[in-house]
């Protein structure tokens, strides 16, 4: 079974999305703006919701954990053993291998500067999203 | 919009106890904002409190009821970005209140004038955008499994054994592959950025380059200058997007470019 590979035609590579959701807004507005003395400013209980301690810690063992098990999970090539619904969601989701390029080589070759040898990695390589999300990392905090 | 109280209908009165005025931003009293035809906090006016060359924008508010609803913020945002589609802006902190009329302009305002002529003179022309690359994580795992010949062991290793058995290798592994990503992380933050620097007149970085996450950064660009920016952006994003995904959101008042210059 062959599948094709997906290109979007005429760029579209760059995600533009409208903020108009609340996490994009809040990631836009958090903790930024001109701050004005707190003197001349009216008290407000919970207004202050939107200072909020947005740094995520990384370096911890569960952090570790994650990426361990996000490498362990990895379906590469040459160790197939994928079951059915994985085989699916590879299928669907995006199909053939390409070449898995260093963002130098690729920087390079889009500014037109110098050239690049190809690795040609047949690598798994999946258009998925990356399970991150930021919506977490809310934190009210008393002043 | 959901949840709006009666009160929101209420004519503004500055002289009320109960209210206050929330501060939008500040803009220069000469420009033409429109700010009549904005719709803001609680769904309520806009109006402009001007103090000699500049002026806030502000929405007067039920003090019993502090603006921190979903709907508010997007109002917040959407106001100010109005605001700056007409012409320079200062945004102030979401969730400004000021007693009334004439806080904003003799506490506010005139004292600080001078500060906010400067701060709207170096944002004039000028637009923000916030740039993110993250990884596309598995693409990168599997080129740290690839090159990593400690990553690839141990990941043959645990990866079918019980979770406990393999405890010590696994948070090995799990470090290993984070060191892996911060090394790439940083390297590509530095040539991703060498290509973008050039376009913008000041940045701010976000969040620094970690496993997770390349680029966090708010870029201030010339207005003549988007359409290059988003033309070198469109290719970079071409050119990497097996391993990184270039998100952009802009232009938008300039949030990260105030705010540095101390309380007002």
């Amino acid at each position: 079974m062959t599948v094709q590979t997906q290109r979007r035609s005429g760029g579209g590579y760059l995600e533009r999305p409208a903020p108009s959701g609340l996490a994009d807004v809040i990631e836009i507005i958090l903790d930024k703006g001109i701050v004005i003395d707190a003197y001349v400013r009216v008290s407000l209980v919970g207004i202050e919701l939107l200072t909020i301690d947005a740094r995520i810690v990384i370096a911890s063992v569960d952090t570790y954990l994650r990426f361990a098990e996000a490498t362990n999970r990895l379906d590469l090539y040459e160790h197939g053993g994928k079951d059915l619904s994985e085989m699916v969601g590879d299928l669907q989701q995006s199909g053939a291998s390409g070449k898995t390029q260093g963002a130098v080589q690729g920087v390079k070759r889009a500014l037109g500067v110098g050239h690049s040898d190809d690795d040609d990695d047949d690598e798994d390589e999946r258009e998925r999203r990356p399970v991150k999300k930021s919506a977490n990392r809310r934190r009210s905090e008393q002043r | 919009m959901t949840g709006l109280s009666p009160d929101a209908s209420m004519p503004p009165s500055e002289d009320s106890a109960d209210d206050g005025l929330f501060v939008y931003g500040v803009v220069r009293a000469e420009t033409d904002h429109h700010a009549d035809g904005l719709t803001g906090i609680h769904g309520s006016s806009v109006d402009l409190i001007v103090g000699g060359s500049i002026a806030a924008a502000v929405t007067t508010v039920a003090l019993g009821e502090p603006p921190r609803r979903r709907a508010d913020l997007l109002a917040y945002q959407s106001v100010l970005d109005a605001l700056h589609s007409a012409g320079p802006v200062a945004p102030v902190q979401f969730g400004s209140v000021l007693w009334d009329a004439s806080t904003v302009l003799e506490e506010m305002l005139l004292p600080h004038e001078d500060e906010f002529n400067a701060i709207l003179d170096r944002l004039d022309g000028k637009q923000q955008y916030n740039l993110r690359a993250s990884f596309v994580e598995e693409a990168v795992l599997a080129e740290l499994v690839a090159t990593d010949p400690e990553v690839a062991a141990l990941r043959e290793r645990t990866r079918n054994q019980p979770e406990m058995a393999s405890y010590p290798e696994r948070v090995r592994l799990g470090e290993l592959v984070a060191r892996g990503l911060e090394d790439r992380s940083a390297d590509e933050a530095e040539v991703l950025w060498a290509a973008i620097e050039p376009l913008t007149v000041e940045h701010r970085v976000r969040t620094p380059p970690s496993a997770q996450q390349v680029l966090d950064v708010a870029l201030l660009v010339e207005e003549g200058r988007s359409s290059d920016l988003l033309e070198r952006l469109e290719d970079l994003a071409e050119a990497v997007h097996e391993r990184v995904r270039m998100r952009l959101i802009g232009p938008i008042a300039p949030f990260d470019f105030v705010g540095e210059d101390g309380w007002v």
